[in-house]
C-alpha cells in the first residue's frame, strides 16, 4: 500500500482533497466556516501517514483549487507547524504546486512560502 | 464608485448568511471577466473575505450592503460593504485596520505577522481577513456608532 493510501478522501460541498503516494490533491473551493472540524484533522491524518512512511517531500496540488478562504489558510499554517514540531529526522517539505494565473495562489503561498522557510517551497504548474 | 459609462454595477442587500457568500462570490468574479483575470481574481478574493467578516463579526439580523463597480475599460474595480457589527467588534476593527498601513508592503508585513501569531490564537479564530484584503486592494475603512463599512479599491 502506497505511503498516503490508507488516508481517506476528503469529500464535502464543493471540495474534494485526495491523497495518493506522497500527493495531496485539492479540488474544487474551500470556503467552508469552520475548517477546524474537517480540512484540519484530514490533513492532521495526513500528516501522520507521511510521518510514519517516513517522506522527506510531500506534493500538494493546487492547480484546481480554485478558491481559499482565509480560514482554510489556517489549516495549512498548521500543518506547517506539525512538521516543524516534529524531530528533524521526520521532518519534510511540502512542495505546493499552483496555476500560474489564478490571483490568490500567486498572493496567499508566498506567504505561506516565506511563513514555512525551509519545510515549503511553491512550484507553478501548469 | 466607479465613474464609468462602460462601467458595471452589482448592488446586493442581503442577510447574514454564511451560505449566500460562495454564490455572490462566483457571480461577482463572472462579471468582473471584462476587467482582466487579475483583476476579477482580487475582486473575489476581496468580496469573500469582506463579506466573511461581516458575516462573523456583524449584527445577526440587519442586512449587509454590498456595492460592487467594476470597470473593463480602466480594469478597476470597487467593493463597498456596509453593515452593523457587534459593538465588542469595533476596537478591534480599528486596530487591526491600523496595523496594516496604508501601502501593500505594509499590508504585506500585517500578513506576515498574522500568519506568525495564528497559533496563539484559538481554532477558529485567524485575524488574517483584514490583511489579505489589503495585499489585494487600497482598503478604507469607515465607522459611524456600529455602523462599519469598507470599501476597497482594486486596480
Amino acid at each position: 500500500m502506497s505511503s498516503l493510501a490508507r488516508v481517506e478522501p476528503l469529500v464535502l460541498d464543493g471540495v474534494e482533497i485526495t491523497a495518493q503516494r506522497d500527493v495531496v490533491a485539492m479540488k474544487g473551493v474551500l470556503s467552508m466556516r469552520s475548517p477546524s472540524e474537517t480540512v484540519t484533522p484530514f490533513l492532521r491524518r495526513v500528516h501522520v501517514a507521511a510521518t510514519e512512511a517516513g517522506l522527506k517531500k510531500l506534493t500538494v496540488d493546487m492547480t484546481e483549487l480554485r478558491f481559499m478562504n482565509s480560514s482554510s489558510i489556517r489549516s495549512l499554517v498548521d500543518w506547517v507547524e506539525w512538521i516543524r514540531k516534529e524531530p528533524e529526522a521526520r521532518q519534510y517539505r511540502l512542495l505546493f504546486v499552483t496555476k500560474p494565473d489564478v490571483t490568490w495562489q500567486q498572493t496567499t503561498m508566498s506567504a505561506i512560502r516565506a511563513f514555512g522557510g525551509e519545510h515549503v517551497s511553491v512550484q507553478n504548474g501548469v | 464608485m466607479l465613474d464609468d459609462r462602460h462601467s458595471t454595477s452589482v448592488v446586493v442587500r442581503f442577510s447574514p448568511a454564511w451560505e449566500k457568500i460562495e454564490p455572490l462570490r462566483q457571480y461577482v468574479v463572472a462579471s468582473a471577466g471584462g476587467a482582466g483575470e487579475k483583476v476579477a481574481g482580487r475582486v473575489g478574493i476581496v468580496l469573500q473575505e469582506l463579506l466573511e467578516n461581516a458575516v462573523k463579526y456583524g449584527d445577526a439580523v440587519s442586512h449587509i450592503e454590498v456595492d460592487i463597480s467594476i470597470s473593463s475599460v480602466r480594469k478597476q474595480a470597487e467593493v463597498r460593504v456596509a453593515n452593523r457589527a457587534q459593538m465588542s467588534r469595533i476596537a478591534l476593527l480599528r486596530k487591526e485596520y491600523e496595523a496594516i498601513g496604508g501601502s501593500t508592503e505594509t499590508a504585506n508585513a500585517a500578513f506576515a505577522r498574522a500568519l506568525q501569531r495564528l497559533q496563539r490564537l484559538p481554532q477558529g479564530s485567524t485575524m488574517l481577513g483584514l490583511a489579505r484584503i489589503a495585499m489585494e486592494s487600497e482598503l478604507t475603512l469607515q465607522i459611524n456608532g456600529d455602523q462599519v463599512i469598507m470599501t476597497a479599491r482594486i486596480s
